[in-house]
């Protein structure tokens, strides 16, 4: 026998640890993020928009209902995913001058340059949509060209060029908005 | 005991729900939810109409006079910097840029003209970056008829 007495602890299995705070904070984090996650169809490619200090803001007056426009997205290619690149002049947020890491997107659809003939054929059935007659020239649907900031300017031109040759003329280019200096001063 | 339950729990609630699965459920939907939240960038915009009577849609003017302010950009690849002129003046910083605008601006005021458009001349090299904070300083001194310089396509000749 033993010269000490110790006293044998045994297991608990009954301690239960109250869950329900946790759930009632898990059900408002994931409230939180169902509500600020974007899942609608993705017209948006993930582009590092140029910075523009006085930039309207992409909003309708109230009162007026924004017209319908097409968003032309050009974008760099990831360095993963399906279709990847790894590019070093990217990386660094210079300007990738290889035509071949660059994509222009529309409603998720790529294409590889501004003369692709189906992108062409995309921008004539917009212009369509915009035509009051038929036999008009020129269409008054919008296009909002988010283009990269480190896209070289002969991609975007290349697209500006393809707009105007398919009669569309009311271009926003999309710009991220930083406050001046001044403005926080 | 004291502590062994919660208040409401066993001896009090008859129906014990085991909620340990659906703590399952929500951690995986909040990892993936986590996973592909972002937040909203704040997204502008720069109006720059394409001129409709010019260009692919017009025809070449002859003998046009040249009432414009043209801003040539070129691309400096020693430097890795762009260079700005305008009408053929340089300039070097953002506060230059927009005194020489504004300059150009009140000339062309004084002799009675005063929708002078700004035309952007970029090479091809140029990034879309710069050709914005040139944009942007445009807009912020009023200067509302922006337009690109695009190369001409090139035409066939004429049947005689």
């Amino acid at each position: 026998m033993s010269k000490w007495n110790v006293r044998s602890i045994a297991a608990q299995d009954t301690i239960q640890p109250n869950l329900i705070p946790m759930v009632d904070i898990m059900f408002l984090l994931l409230l939180f993020l169902m509500l600020g996650s974007d899942m609608g169809q993705r017209e948006l490619e993930a582009v590092i928009l140029p910075k523009g200090i006085y930039v309207k803001e992409d909003k309708a007056p109230k009162g007026v209902v924004e017209e319908q426009r097409t968003t032309i997205n050009v974008y760099h290619l990831q360095d993963s995913g399906v279709d990847s690149v790894q590019c070093e002049v990217y990386a660094k947020r210079e300007t990738c001058r290889n035509p071949k890491h660059w994509r222009i997107a529309v409603r998720g659809k790529d294409f590889l340059a501004p003369d692709d003939k189906k992108f062409k054929e995309l921008l004539k059935d917009e212009a369509d949509i915009g035509r009051k007659k038929k036999t008009d020239k020129v269409s008054e649907r919008k296009i909002m060209l988010r283009a990269d900031g480190s896209a070289p300017y002969s991609l975007v031109q290349g697209v500006m060029h393809s707009c105007a040759f398919a009669g569309i003329y009311k271009i926003e280019c999309g710009a991220a908005r930083v406050v001046a200096e001044s403005a926080v001063k | 005991m004291a502590g062994s339950t919660n208040v409401g729990e066993g001896s009090d609630n008859p129906v014990d729900i085991n909620i340990v699965p659906m703590v399952d459920v929500i951690f995986c939907l909040c990892l993936f939810f986590m996973c592909s939240f972002h937040f909203k960038q704040l997204e502008g915009k720069i109006e720059s109409w394409l001129p409709k009577d010019k260009g692919v849609f017009g025809d070449p003017v002859s003998n046009p006079i040249l009432e414009e302010i043209r801003i040539r950009m070129m691309w400096n690849a020693n430097s890795s910097k762009t260079n700005i002129q305008v009408n053929s003046r340089s300039v070097s910083t953002d506060n230059e840029l927009t005194a020489v605008l504004l300059a150009n601006i009140n000339d062309y005021k004084r002799s009675g003209k005063t929708d002078v458009p700004a035309i952007i001349d970029a090479e091809a090299p140029v990034p879309w970056q710069s050709v914005v904070s040139v944009m942007d300083i445009c807009k912020n001194i009023n200067i509302e008829k922006i337009e690109f310089a695009s190369p001409m396509p090139v035409m066939a000749p004429k049947k005689p």
